[in-house]
């Protein structure tokens, strides 16, 4: 029996829910999508995404619950996310103003979403390969010399490239958590008395 | 034959492989269901439930069950005993083995 396997086992389990970030990735990519197409279509989008999306949330970590379980994390470690949380919005903004205050031709925030990503993977997963390929290709790819000549475009292909690099992650970790913890249909408490 | 060191004696109750896995994952987080401790320990549902039982009954686990969407949900959290317990159970093996390793050179 190993000590650290197990205690990792349920540690890392709430932040292995890979699925939860495919709505936020769909999210990033249709508000990318409605800043493109403008009036009178971009409210209409942001509605239905904000919508869908968290009615897709909220069905994936129904499933999570009902085939993998419940797992509450220790409260210093949810005061730890919140912390966590709280310093990368200023990352990310802080990216995005610097990039702008001094006209720079990269793109601050998809360079400085990646950054927090990586940091953010490292802490609660511990970083796999898939993360240093998916956050570490999203820092490059803000910070490539290019988003300067498409200046109107940036925010809205920044936040295709983040959706994308997002639902990717999450679909990686989701297979680390179904190896991890075995397919759904390894155990199946749903048709079972289990918690009863 | 000489007295055994008590400090090296193993906890019984918690030294059962299911039971060990049990509260050694119950350890790091604050509480966890059924569902994710038969999915981590491989137990069966009527071990689990059996072993869940002995831990409740010796005070080391609380076991709360309510209702989640019209179904039936239980979860376990280790007691102040039970944390204070299992710690004190895995530095017991780990100075078992350093002393085991230590006689072996």
């Amino acid at each position: 029996m190993d000590r650290q396997n197990l205690e990792r086992a349920a540690a890392r389990y709430p932040y292995m829910q890979g699925l939860l970030f495919v709505p936020i990735g769909v999210w990033f990519m249709l508000g990318g999508l409605a800043q493109l197409l403008g009036d009178p279509v971009a409210p209409w989008l942001y509605v239905f995404g904000a919508i869908a999306g968290v009615a897709a949330y909220l069905r994936i970590g129904r499933y999570y619950k009902q085939n993998y379980g419940r797992v509450t994390p220790p409260r210093s470690r949810r005061i730890r996310d919140l912390v966590a949380t709280l310093l990368a919005v200023p990352v990310i903004i802080g990216g995005a103003i610097l990039d702008s205050a001094l006209n720079l031709p990269l793109n601050g925030y998809v360079a400085g979403y990646g950054v927090v990503m990586l940091l953010y993977s490292a802490g609660v997963i511990g970083l796999k390969r898939h993360h240093l390929v998916i956050w570490g290709a999203l820092v490059l790819a803000g910070l490539m010399p290019v988003w300067g000549a498409t200046q109107q475009n940036d925010v809205p292909l920044g936040l295709q490239a983040m959706g994308l690099a997002t639902i990717a992650a999450g679909l990686f970790d989701h297979r680390l958590l179904v190896r991890t913890y075995g397919t759904t249909g390894a155990l199946n408490p749903h048709k079972s008395n289990a918690g009863a | 034959m000489p007295e055994p060191n008590a400090d090296l004696i193993v906890d019984r109750l918690i030294h059962e492989p299911g039971r060990l896995a049990i509260m050694t994952l119950l350890s790091s987080v604050k509480s966890a269901d059924f569902v994710f401790l038969q999915r981590t320990t491989g137990l069966t549902k009527g071990n689990l439930s059996s072993h869940l039982t002995k831990l409740e009954e010796a005070g080391l686990v609380k076991i709360t069950k309510k209702f989640v969407h019209k179904r039936p949900n239980t979860s376990a959290e280790l007691t102040a005993t039970g944390r204070k317990r299992i710690a004190d159970h895995w530095g017991r093996l780990e100075r078992l083995r350093s002393l085991s390793e230590s006689e072996g050179t």
